[in-house]
């Protein structure tokens, strides 16, 4: 009895000192992993056992393997473990401890080989409780088939109760830690927004924040684009890959919910199979979405693909989180469409200031070449003139002849010059008329059809623009596309090319009514960097028989169309102009464009 | 005698040229350096058609051509000019034709022709 009482005393000593460790664990570790390490080592010393491990329950309800010694180390997260499957998992399900001489004649058994055990052990096994709902298991084994005494049991229970708490306070922790990272994952969101007023950027950093911060693997963020009515996406987690046609199907179904909802939605239950940039499959099993609103209108929506099922804590923490950076992209976007209107407000004042001064200086210009015009028009009308009678004179195939054709040539081309300087100094009022521009481009196009040809020019003509009656001085429009066409042709007299002319209706713009764009793009030598400032310049010409007044004429007579022109140019590689004209319109403001079949 | 012509031109050697041309074509040619000339001539002689040259020193062809309506609605008047910008000018429409001057006379001959035919 002594000796039985001595043993008691011990046994007694060594479970406090074991339970005071633990409990010195408890509150000295606060990081998960480390302390659950702790423990099973202090217990399979205390109890003199050859394996201690921890099983915990994860979201998916499994039992997964936490902390071991003795098991293989590499087991630990990778062993996992359904509901009822195995010992553990019954101990788990049943609530109750259960201790096994052998555990492989357990009815219950089933090989791990993930664990490196032979199946021989004995085994005692508590299930870790809270609130009377087991959460996980601790269970100690021996190698050697061992009958665990009512004590022992007693012991393992005070201790798995003790750090049910343990493990509460460390994922109270993790949770905490998880939101410190959520919140400064959300600060350097804003942090984002506030460093580049870029939209694209700052999109594409929401959504990569999204599938952060809710660990989905995909994220994908949508919106309504004002000016082309097209969704705009950003997507995370797809690497570059197209979004698989269902999971476009999956959005926009829900998107179209949300747009009349304006909260919130999920999808459960959707298996679809993923190839992530890694080319691994991967199963999503729901689909969170929050809308995106600005001025109580949907304006796009945030998802995240989640690989995990939906559970009423997740689901309230996800579309909280969701919503704040759901809000933050509305904020941007509307941040962003101001920064344009004022960026574009900035730009329309500084073409209106080049235009100005481009104005002045063409009219001091005009002034000063239409007086030499005319002081230069008469004589030269006369060596023409005379050169001419001459020239009809002469023996056909003369030495004279040709001479005299020679300057009959460069008359010519002087008084082409004189009359564009003259035509650009004071060039008549348009008369302007409802015309269609698709039919002034055919005209035009046909005047230089032939020497496109001879030059291997291809003509491409695409005519999208489905509204296309402007208002026109159909001559001096002529003159305008005539003028255009011959840069280009001359720009690709070396080796040919293609001239491509398309049409199409301008996006809609506040303040702006509606317009027709064409554009006029070669693939000849382009405009090099230092003369793109100049070509507007009255007589700048890169041509050495240029008169350096075709575009500064062009210019001037679409000015006075309300017409705007834009040059885009790229050495070796081409020019693209882009001219803008206002729709002819009724007093009713309705479009009377010649409308063509669409085909 | 061809049907008469009178050329009104400030430059000598454009009225050269022009009448050279004319003549050829069969018709009488009349010349004035300027506006006053001109009135002078067509008191002195039956003219059927006028050629006349806008820009001069003095009285400039616009002018010519009003104070010309003011007592003959009749005698088709071709105007010479460098450039069309007067076309807006209203006094230019009293004159039948407008044209551009240019060393190529073929524009010139074609509408003498069309107004004053041989
Ligand atoms: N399509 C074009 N491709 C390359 N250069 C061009 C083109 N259009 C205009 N340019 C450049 O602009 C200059 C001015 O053009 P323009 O005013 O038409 O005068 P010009 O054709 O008589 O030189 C050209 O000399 C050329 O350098
Ligand atoms: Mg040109």
């Amino acid at each position: 009895m002594r000796s039985d009482s001595k043993q008691e005393l011990e046994r007694v000593q060594r479970e406090l000192k074991t339970l005071k460790e633990i409990s010195e664990l408890v509150t000295s570790f606060i990081d998960l992993e480390s302390l659950l390490q702790h423990i099973v080592l202090s217990v399979s010393k205390m109890m003199e056992t050859d394996i201690c491990s921890i099983y915990l329950i994860d979201k998916m309800n499994r039992l997964v393997l936490f902390a071991t010694i003795g098991l293989k180390p590499d087991a630990v997260g990778k062993l996992k473990l359904n509901l009822g499957e195995g010992i553990i998992g019954y101990t788990s399900q049943i609530g109750e401890p259960i201790s096994v001489f052998r555990s492989d004649t357990h009815p219950q058994y089933v090989y791990c080989p993930e664990t490196g055990e032979h199946g021989e052990y004995s085994m005692l096994a508590v299930p870790l409780k809270r609130n009377r709902k087991s959460f996980g298991v601790i269970c100690v084994q021996t190698y050697q088939g061992r009958i665990y005494t009512a004590d022992e049991i007693t012991f393992l229970s005070t201790i798995a109760s003790q750090i049910s708490g343990a493990i509460r306070n460390a994922q109270l922790y993790n949770e905490q830690k998880k939101t410190l990272k959520e919140i400064s994952k959300l600060y350097e969101t804003a942090h984002a927004l506030s460093r580049t007023l870029e939209l694209n950027k700052i999109l594409k950093e929401i959504v990569k924040s999204s599938g952060e911060i809710l660990e989905a693997p995909f994220s994908l963020l949508q919106i309504i684009d004002v000016f082309s009515d097209k969704f705009l996406k950003f997507q995370h987690g797809f690497g570059n890959n197209q979004l698989p046609i269902e999971v476009d199907d999956l959005i926009n179904r829900i998107y179209s919910q949300i747009s009349i909802s304006k909260r919130p939605e999920w999808v459960d239950d959707i298996s679809i199979e993923l190839s992530d940039p890694f080319h691994a499959c991967l199963l999503i099993r729901s689909l969170l979405s929050v809308p995106i609103i600005i001025s109580n209108q949907v304006v796009g929506t945030i998802s995240v693909f989640n690989k995990e099922n939906r559970d009423a804590h997740y689901s309230q923490e996800s579309e909280r989180l969701l919503t704040i950076l759901a809000n933050q992209a509305a904020v941007s976007i509307q941040n962003a469409r101001l920064f344009d209107t004022v960026r574009m407000n900035e730009k329309q004042l500084m073409d209106m200031k080049d235009q100005l001064l481009r104005a002045e200086r063409l009219v001091a210009v005009g002034e000063m070449s239409a007086r030499v015009a005319h002081e230069i028009r008469n004589p030269l009308v006369a060596i023409g003139g005379f050169a001419r009678r001459v020239y009809e004179q002469q023996e056909e195939g003369s030495e004279g002849q040709r001479f005299l054709r020679i300057v009959l040539d460069e008359v010519a081309r002087l008084e082409k010059i004189l009359h564009e300087i003259l035509d650009f100094a004071s060039p008549a009022m348009p008369n302007l008329q409802p015309g269609d521009l698709h039919q002034v481009l055919d005209d035009t196009l046909m005047m230089i059809h032939e020497s496109c040809m001879k030059n291997d020019i291809r003509i491409i003509k695409n005519y999208e623009a489905r509204f296309s009656l402007i208002y026109v001085d159909y001559s001096q429009i002529k003159q305008v596309f005539l003028n255009l066409f011959q840069n280009s042709m001359e720009a690709m007299e070396k080796a040919g090319g293609e001239l491509k002319i398309h049409t199409y209706q301008a996006p809609a713009e506040r303040g702006k009514g509606n317009r027709v764009i064409v554009t006029i793009r070669d693939t000849g030598c382009g405009i090099q960097e230092k003369d793109q400032a100049h070509i507007y310049d009255p007589f700048f010409s890169s041509k050495p028989k240029g008169s350096g007044l075709g575009l500064p004429i062009t210019h001037k007579i679409l000015t006075a169309h309300e017409a705007s022109i834009h040059l885009v140019s790229r050495e070796k590689l081409g020019t693209m102009v882009i001219i803008e004209f206002p729709l002819y319109q009724d007093q009713e403001g309705e479009n009377h464009g010649s409308e063509n079949p669409v085909d | 005698m061809g049907p008469r012509i009178l050329l009104i031109d400030d430059e000598k050697n454009i009225r050269l040229l022009y009448k050279d041309e004319l003549v050829k074509q069969g018709y009488h040619v009349y010349e004035a350096g300027s506006g006053l000339e001109g009135f002078d001539i067509m008191k002195q002689n039956p003219i059927e058609l006028i050629v006349l040259d806008i820009r001069m020193p003095d009285m400039d062809g616009l002018e010519f051509l009003s104070e010309l309506r003011k007592t003959n609605r009749e005698i088709p008047v071709i105007l010479c000019t460098a450039y069309d910008q007067h076309k807006q000018d209203l006094s230019s429409w009293a004159a039948e034709r407008y044209i551009i001057k240019s060393s190529d006379l073929t524009d010139l001959v074609k509408n003498v022709k069309d107004l004053l035919p041989i």
